[in-house]
């Protein structure tokens, strides 16, 4: 798999009988059979991924049609008058996107974490340390207090069960010191060093499969 | 028998863009002739555009379980998979496939296919597309 790209993977079962049978000698067979193809956008596609509709974090996230979800955290696309994160944090940003699993079987889930160097005042990135990007679930959706669980398919895989939305958070580790100019990440799925991936697949990366379970609101549309 | 990923069958109105979709055991095919076969699959009447030129890479791969018996392959069905291949159409090669093969399926025998429809170069969504695929039985191998 091209891990370059947003990938989703959606392993679905679709019995089907014999393409091509007989019942006796045969010197050849050649049959067409029809096929109907759609490519939907992220929102409404097999698996489903999108902004967490009107809850707060939910503007950290945007949806291009055409090339998916991606997360700004620079502070410029948002009705917020922060610009990015303080340095030597740790900012923890819950229900930023929605997952929904709208093919025919249960699937786990995972994303892999970003280390992103960080552009200093003369616009060298990595002079002055880097930020942690991982894309985290609660083990309880609805009680914050539970275990946090990085998703990345090596600590812990999300369960996205046939059907139902899981909500999806973001934390971000600024901890190294240094003096931070502007944090800037293009976690879309364009393309280049910042872009992250998502596995949707029949098995668990991890030991560690985590169902949550609902978000509350258990559903929501994106925006 | 008709293939239908349109999202007739599901809340998913069909494959994301800029992925790649595995979508495994989609179809069984037995051999219940009389003598062993070459099967082929033509997709060059299926493609997938976004509108823009680029087009979808599309596999149908054969799934053979890894029993070691391969040189040189251990490991995962994929391994087993990338040995014995796979029929793909005039996109992009994706999966495992190298090169378009036929696998010769001996009487009785029976194998199952995998689809692979790889989006990654698309620059638009929301498109859809009708078209067929041939499967091809012969004494011969024509690929």
């Amino acid at each position: 798999m091209d891990r370059r790209q947003l990938l989703a993977g959606l392993a679905a079962l679709a019995a089907g009988g014999g393409a091509a049978t007989g019942t006796g000698a045969f010197t050849s067979v050649n049959a067409d059979r029809d096929v109907a193809v759609e490519v939907a956008d992220d929102a409404s596609a097999y698996l489903q991924i999108f902004p967490s509709g009107s809850q707060p974090n939910a503007q950290f996230a945007s949806q291009d049609p055409d090339e998916g979800v991606f997360f700004d955290f620079n502070g410029s696309p948002q009705d917020v008058d922060g610009v990015g994160s303080g340095q030597s944090s740790v900012y923890e940003f819950r229900d930023v996107v929605r997952v929904e699993n709208a093919g025919t079987q249960n699937a786990f889930i995972s994303i892999d974490s970003l280390t992103i160097d960080l552009t200093d005042d003369d616009g060298s990135p990595g002079d002055e340390g880097s930020a942690l990007v991982e894309f985290y679930v609660h083990e309880t959706a609805e009680d914050p207090s539970t275990d946090l669980q990085v998703i990345d398919g090596s600590n812990a895989d999300l369960v996205a069960p046939v059907g139902e939305q899981r909500a999806i958070g973001v934390r971000i580790d600024t901890n190294e010191e240094g003096t931070y100019g502007d944090i800037e990440a293009d976690v879309s799925a364009n393309g280049g060093s910042d872009t992250t991936t998502l596995v949707a697949d029949q098995t668990a990366s991890s030991n560690n499969a985590i169902d949550p379970g609902l978000p509350n609101p258990n559903s929501v549309s994106p925006p | 028998m008709s293939f239908d990923f349109d999202g007739a069958n599901t809340d998913g109105d069909g494959f994301n863009p800029n992925s790649v979709t595995v979508i495994e055991d989609l179809i069984e095919v037995q051999n219940q002739g009389t003598q062993s076969a070459y099967l082929g699959v033509d997709l060059s009447d299926l493609t997938i555009s976004d509108g823009s030129g680029n087009e979808a890479g599309i596999e149908l791969a054969a799934s053979i379980p890894d029993d070691g018996s391969t040189t040189g392959q251990t490991g995962s069905a994929d391994d087993e998979l990338a040995a014995n291949i796979a029929f793909q159409g005039s996109g992009n090669a994706v999966g495992n496939a190298t090169s378009p093969s036929s696998y010769e399926l001996d009487v009785g025998e029976a194998v199952h296919l995998d689809l692979t429809v790889d989006t990654t170069n698309f620059d638009n969504s929301d498109v859809s597309t009708t078209g067929t695929v041939a499967f091809i039985a012969d004494q011969t191998s024509s690929l």
